[in-house]
């Protein structure tokens, strides 16, 4: 059969038309829903929840601290007996607040308690403010005010239990700078 | 509260009711009404310590305005958080006689000592930071003011090493 040059042959074209449509359909519906025909496939969106740090626990320090501040008044009263009756009692506060402080210690943590039991409150080697008694007591105020903020931080955080140590033990030290003024 | 690297010593802290929002709880309810007797004994029995102890006069009329704007503050907390707020009774009995200066300044270590411990107990009822700060800033000033009446008679020592304690 011989076709008329004046029609376009109508039959065989169908197929193709519709091959093209259908193709571009396609390509459009995977680019409306994300997909990228020319996309490597090496990309790969993971979510991951990252864990928060857990909270330090402050005593290490608090004991740390206390444990510098009861050296330095020993210190303090070697390097000058005249203080000796103003910041005996002050040192004894603060070796009971280091007891207290290594005893809550041992309640989460029996070795690391253990530990602090063992090391020394007696340290020559840790200097004081030297030239009179003026510069000493400036030094243990200056110690007592660090402390009390340390501990006042401390408390604002810490369980009930612990907050009614921490509190009185920064009442204590607001009475150590009076004591020192 | 001050600032906790420079806290106050000498002079009382501001008292404040800005206290948590909301209600407060029966057990929190129950030590601020204990605080709030205690700063009301105080404020009634500096009265008398101030005249049986002249020579410390200064130092009585700045611990007593200082109780008594602590009573005004724990009573609006109170308040605000739906507790009541009980006045002050009339008149206290005293755990002692007090008829001279020994007598009166004994008696102004158990006014110190009995804040000192009401303001400990809601330190240890309460989670809120707000109210864990005005109850610290109760026992330091107490702490502070019984120091300060131990110095003055030249009490040693003249610390405690856990105020409110015990």
């Amino acid at each position: 059969m011989q076709s008329d040059p004046r029609h376009p042959p109508s039959t065989p074209l169908l197929p193709a038309r519709r091959t093209l449509v259908l193709g571009a359909g396609a390509v459009a519906l995977g680019a409306s829903a994300g997909c990228n025909p020319f996309a490597t496939p090496t990309r790969v969106t993971q979510t991951v929840t990252a864990a928060a740090p857990p909270v330090a626990d402050p005593v290490p320090t608090l004991i740390a601290t206390t444990r510098l501040h009861v050296v330095r008044l020993a210190n303090a009263i070697t390097a000058d007996k005249t203080l000796a009756a103003r910041l005996t009692p002050l040192r004894s506060d603060r070796a009971a607040h280091l007891t207290a402080l290594i005893a809550e210690l041992g309640r989460t943590s029996p070795q690391a308690a253990a530990l602090e039991k063992k090391k020394p409150t007696a340290d020559a080697g840790i200097s004081v403010p030297s030239g009179g008694s003026i510069q000493i007591l400036a030094g243990m105020r200056s110690d007592a005010a660090l402390a009390q903020g340390l501990f006042t931080d401390a408390f604002g955080l810490a369980s009930r239990y612990r907050a009614a140590l921490f509190g009185p033990i920064a009442a204590c030290l607001a009475t150590h700078r009076l004591v020192l003024a | 509260m001050t600032s906790p690297t420079s806290p106050s010593t000498t002079s009382p802290s501001t008292p404040t009711t800005a206290a948590p929002s909301g209600k407060l709880s029966a057990l929190t309810a129950k030590a601020l009404q204990v605080a709030l007797a205690a700063e009301q004994v105080a404020v009634w029995a500096y009265d008398l310590v101030a005249a049986y102890d002249p020579a410390d006069a200064d130092e009585i009329a700045v611990i007593r305005a200082g109780h008594l704007a602590r009573q005004g503050a724990t009573a609006s907390l109170l308040i605000k958080g739906g507790a009541s707020a009980p006045g002050p009774a009339p008149a206290y009995s005293l755990p002692m006689k007090v008829t001279e200066v020994v007598g009166a300044r004994a008696l102004s270590a158990v006014i110190e000592g009995d804040c000192a411990a009401a303001w400990h107990s809601v330190i240890g009822t309460t989670d809120s930071g707000s109210l864990r700060t005005i109850a610290l800033a109760g026992l330091s000033d107490s702490a502070v003011w019984l120091t300060m009446l131990r110095i003055a008679a030249k009490t040693i020592p003249a610390t405690v090493p856990f105020p409110g304690r015990g």
